[in-house]
C-alpha cells in the first residue's frame, strides 16, 4: 500500500470502517511508514484537543427568552385558530344553526303576515296638567291642526274619544305623521 | 396533618413524574408532549441546548449568533413536533434543523460579509503570536503551552471550510455516525466520506506544525 491510497482511506481506516484484511493493511502501511504515522498522530493529538475545548453554555437568559417566544408562538396559534378560515367546532354550530334559520322561510313555504301593534303613548300634557301650572292658564296645551285630523285606519287599535294621547298613523311619511294631534279632554 | 399528606404525596407524585422524563427517551417525550406534558419538552430543551450550542457556534464561529440559532432550532422543533416521526431518530432530526441553520447564516453571511469583532481580534491574535513563539527564551510551563494548543486547535477548527467543518464536528465532537451526518447534512454517504476525509486532511495540515 501507498501512501496516496493510506491517505484517501484514512477515514474509514480511523472510523474502523474496513473489513478486517483490510484493516490489516492499513496497520501494516502505518507501521512502515513514518509520514504515515505522523499524520494518524498528529491528527489523533489534535481531536483529543478538540474534544477537551470547554463546550460554551447557554446564558443565563437563554431559558427565560425561550419561554417568552413559546408563549408568542402559543399566541400565534390561538389567534390563527379564531380566524373566519379556522372556526372551532362551537362556532361552527353556532354558525348552522343561524343559518339554519335564516333558510327555514324560504323552505317551510308563505310565511305569515306580520302584524305590528300600534303604539300607544300617553301625552306628556296630559300627566303634568294636573300637577304643573300652565303659562297658558287652563286651556289645552295644543291644538291639533284640522288637516291631520284623519280617522284611525281599519285593523289598528282605534284611538279612546276621551284619551289624551298621540296617535302615530303608520302609513304616513314621518313629516306628515299626526305630531299635532294631541287632542285635550 | 391530612393537609401535609396531600402535600408531601403530591411531591412525590412530582419527583416521580420529573425522574420517569429524565429517564424517557426522546422519542417518548415527543409523545408525552404531545399527549399535553408540558414538562417533556423542557426535558428536551434542558437535553439539547448545550449540545446543539456547541455545534451551532463550532459550525459558525460566533457566540452570540449560535445561541438565537439554537432558540430558533428549539422555536421549530416546538411548532412541527406533530409532524415528527416517533420511530425516527429525535436527535437526528433536531441536528437537521439546526445545521439548516447555521448553513444559512453561513451563507448569509458570505453574501453579506461582515467583519465579526470576534475575528478581528483573532487576527490581531495571531498578528501578535509569532513575536511570542519566536522569542527562545520563553518556556511557557505545560499547563500554559496546553491552553494555548487549545486555543489554536480550536482556531484549526474555524479555519476549516463551512462544508468540511460541519462534518468534522459532527464527527469528532458530536460523536455523530456516517449515516446519521450523511442525514443532516442531507449529503450522501460518498460525499460525508470524502468531506470527512478532506476535512481531517486540511486540520493535519493546519496544526502539524503545531505539534511538532
Amino acid at each position: 500500500m501507498d501512501c496516496s491510497t493510506f491517505l484517501n482511506g484514512y477515514s474509514d481506516f480511523r472510523d474502523d470502517r474496513l473489513e478486517a484484511g483490510e484493516m490489516a493493511r492499513f496497520r501494516a502501511h502505518l507501521a512502515g511508514c513514518a509520514a504515515c504515522a505522523r499524520y494518524h498522530r498528529v491528527i489523533d493529538e489534535g481531536v483529543a484537543l478538540v474534544r477537551e475545548m470547554p463546550a460554551p453554555r447557554p446564558t443565563d437568559s437563554f431559558l427565560p427568552r425561550l419561554q417568552h417566544r413559546i408563549y408568542t408562538e402559543d399566541e400565534r396559534r390561538r389567534r390563527r385558530r379564531r380566524l373566519p378560515g379556522t372556526l372551532t367546532p362551537p362556532a361552527l354550530a353556532l354558525v348552522a344553526v343561524v343559518g339554519g334559520f335564516a333558510i327555514l322561510p324560504v323552505l317551510g313555504g308563505e310565511a305569515e303576515p306580520l302584524r305590528l301593534p300600534a303604539v300607544v303613548a300617553t301625552a306628556p300634557g296630559a300627566a303634568s296638567q294636573s300637577d304643573m301650572p300652565s303659562v297658558f292658564g287652563s286651556g289645552p296645551f295644543f291644538t291639533p291642526a284640522p288637516h291631520v285630523a284623519r280617522p284611525p285606519m281599519a285593523g289598528y287599535e282605534s284611538r279612546p274619544a276621551s284619551s289624551s294621547a298621540f296617535y302615530f298613523d303608520r302609513t304616513l311619511p314621518m313629516a306628515h305623521r299626526g305630531l299635532g294631534q294631541l287632542v285635550s279632554d | 396533618m391530612q393537609a401535609f399528606a396531600q402535600n408531601l404525596t403530591q411531591d412525590l407524585d412530582r419527583a416521580d413524574r420529573a425522574a420517569s422524563l429524565k429517564a424517557a427517551d426522546d422519542s417518548e417525550l415527543v409523545i408525552r408532549f404531545l399527549d399535553g406534558e408540558e414538562r417533556a419538552f423542557n426535558e428536551l430543551v434542558e437535553r439539547y441546548n448545550g449540545r446543539l450550542l456547541n455545534f451551532v457556534y463550532r459550525t459558525t464561529g460566533d457566540r452570540q449568533r449560535a445561541e438565537d440559532l439554537v432558540q430558533e432550532t428549539f422555536i421549530r422543533v416546538y411548532r412541527h413536533i406533530h409532524r415528527f416521526d416517533t420511530n425516527r431518530k429525535f436527535s437526528t432530526w433536531i441536528y437537521t434543523i439546526a445545521s439548516n441553520l447555521a448553513k444559512n447564516e453561513l451563507r448569509n453571511r458570505s453574501r453579506n460579509p461582515l467583519v465579526l469583532f470576534q475575528t478581528i481580534k483573532k487576527n490581531w491574535e495571531a498578528d501578535e503570536r509569532p513575536l511570542e513563539w519566536e522569542d527562545n527564551t520563553f518556556r511557557p510551563d505545560d499547563l500554559f503551552r496546553k491552553r494555548h494548543l487549545k486555543q489554536l486547535v480550536d482556531e484549526a477548527v474555524t479555519h476549516l471550510p463551512d462544508h468540511h467543518r460541519t462534518v468534522f464536528v459532527l464527527r469528532e465532537m458530536e460523536g455523530k455516525t456516517y449515516e446519521e451526518i450523511a442525514e443532516i447534512t442531507g449529503c450522501n454517504l460518498g460525499t460525508v466520506k470524502s468531506r470527512l476525509n478532506r476535512a481531517r486532511n486540511n486540520f493535519a495540515q493546519i496544526i502539524a506544525p503545531l505539534l511538532g
